[in-house]
């Protein structure tokens, strides 16, 4: 039919059967709709759930100790790790003040001076005490918890147990202090068996030359046998110190510089030294003990940093030397420091001289009989103005044919 | 009579050995440091040189080296505190006719001093 303008139309009946239709179709939409909209939820829900676990899956599976502290100082991150440490459940900590738990005091401090500097913490060592009494290294980093909208929102300190690697490090410098035993050692015995020498070989002269008595011979015979004995007891002593025999292998000087150069580089940056290497490429092959090598030229680099002023050089250099048809190998440690007094300069290598309020005074004696040794010799170059040079010469002369 | 040349930085080595040789009936010069040894060497020849390896101013080898180098055959005894040196000094560097080590046994010495004057 038509409308009264003359519009096709449906019949009014039909109109309102329309209407109906459409709020049923409207309906039905919105149905639809707001069970799409539900299961979006859900499964957002589900989502953030997820994430969630995942979140505390790692702060719980970490390492590491992770404390968060809003701005007002209070718990609002403490996980497994700390937990175990401190001895106290999240549910003990989280909201409550940091402030609030005295074993927690050195972390606190941390925090909140990151939060007031603003600036992070890299790394600090503390010691903190455990739950059950016991005191443990603690390394401890802390940052600033930042949102992009919300500006700074706390801080964070992550913290690891450091036990297992100050023991390690307590062993290592054990051994090490074990082996220098061990050389210093080798050092006396071989200071004693000089006045040895004498008192064995004129107690053998008395022998040979003497006879006033069955008596009196025998008391020499005592003399010289005893003697001899010291001396068996000297090889004793340098075994029971497991002086291990030098172990002999084609050296890399290239290698055995950088190695020195890598574990003192720290130290000379902090005094304001700059160390250099300058290795020949032309050095002959030669064989030793890089072990013992190794320790001469730590030990001589050790001297000259002690020895150099912030803007001085150290020079740790090996070359080619040859004399009579052998090569030589010349390593020498150069630096522009204080230089060693004149009158001192013979001195230096004799055992227990030292200069030092803290040294054992055989790190020179100890140089030199690796260089003996090894066939070669240590010298020393010094004055007051310019600083001092060692120099160990070492012959290549392992594998020289007979005459 | 043999002509032995002894060298040690001890005064006391070079005594005893001075005693134990000149008894035995040789000529013994004595000196102190590995540079006289050479000025020794290239004035005069010897019969045999004991030679302490560890002298202040020249190593034991560059002094063995300096020696062969002037006179090749003359015997050299090689005297050390260190034990474990000897294969080093008789068969690789391979210019020493024997290694003895501090204390010396008188005995055993001056059979080898015997040996090499032979």
């Amino acid at each position: 039919m038509r409308s009264f303008l003359g519009t096709p139309c449906l019949p009014p009946c039909a109109l309102f059967q329309g209407k109906r239709r459409t709020k049923e179709l409207f309906e039905q939409r919105l149905r639809h709709e707001v069970e799409a909209a539900n299961v979006e939820i859900l499964r957002a829900g589900e989502s953030a759930k997820i994430l969630k676990e995942y979140n505390e899956n790692i702060l719980a599976s970490l390492s590491s100790g992770v404390l968060v502290v809003d701005l007002n100082g209070a718990v609002t991150t403490f996980n497994r790790v700390a937990s175990s440490l401190f001895g106290a459940p999240a549910s003990t900590m989280i909201g409550k003040p940091l402030r609030d738990n005295p074993r927690l005091e050195p972390l606190e401090r941390l925090l909140s001076r990151t939060m007031e500097t603003g600036v992070n913490i890299r790394r600090n060592e503390l010691v903190i005490t455990t739950a059950d009494g016991r005191e443990i290294p603690l390394g401890v980093s802390t940052s600033l918890l930042y949102s992009q909208t919300t500006g700074s929102n706390g801080a964070i300190a992550v913290f690891t147990d450091l036990s297992q690697t100050k023991s390690l490090e307590e062993r290592v410098k054990h051994s090490e202090k074990l082996a220098i035993l061990g050389e210093m050692a080798a050092v006396m015995a071989h200071e004693i068996r000089n006045p040895l020498n004498s008192i064995a070989g004129f107690s053998q002269l008395l022998q040979m030359k003497i006879y006033v008595s069955d008596k009196l011979r025998k008391y020499v015979d005592i003399i010289v046998h005893e003697s001899f004995r010291i001396d068996d007891l000297i090889s004793d002593i340098l075994d029971f110190a497991h002086q291990k025999k030098n172990i002999i292998t084609l050296i890399d000087f290239k290698a055995l510089a950088d190695q020195v150069l890598s574990s003192k580089q720290a130290l000379a940056a902090r005094k304001g030294v700059v160390i250099e290497t300058r290795i020949g490429d032309d050095l002959p092959a030669f064989r030793g003990d890089s072990v013992r090598l190794e320790r001469v030229m730590l030990n001589l680099v050790n001297n000259a940093l002690d020895a150099t002023d912030s803007g001085g050089l150290v020079t740790l250099s090996a070359i080619r030397a040859d004399h009579n048809g052998i090569p030589w190998i010349e390593m020498t440690v150069a630096d522009t420091g204080c230089g060693i007094p004149p009158e001192n300069l013979e001195d230096i290598f004799k055992p227990f001289f030292t200069t030092k309020q803290a040294g054992t005074g055989l790190g020179l004696a100890i140089i030199q009989k690796i260089a003996e040794e090894h066939l070669g010799k240590v010298t020393v170059t010094s004055d007051l103005l310019n600083g001092t040079v060692f120099t160990l010469s070492l012959p290549c002369a392992r594998d020289l044919p007979a005459l | 009579m043999k002509r032995i040349l002894v060298a040690d930085d001890e005064v006391n080595i070079r005594l005893l050995f001075d005693e134990v040789l000149t008894e035995a009936g040789h000529e013994v010069i004595s000196v102190a440091t590995g540079r006289e040894v050479v000025r020794k060497i290239i004035k005069d020849d010897y019969d045999l040189i004991i030679l302490d390896i560890k002298m202040p101013d020249m190593n034991g080898l560059e002094v063995v080296q300096k020696i062969r180098e002037l006179k090749k055959t003359t015997p050299i005894i090689v005297c050390s505190a260190f034990k474990h040196l000897e294969d080093d000094y008789v068969f690789n560097v391979g210019r020493v006719s024997a290694y003895i080590t501090k204390p010396v046994n008188l005995q055993e010495f001056k059979a080898k001093v015997n040996e090499l004057l032979a």
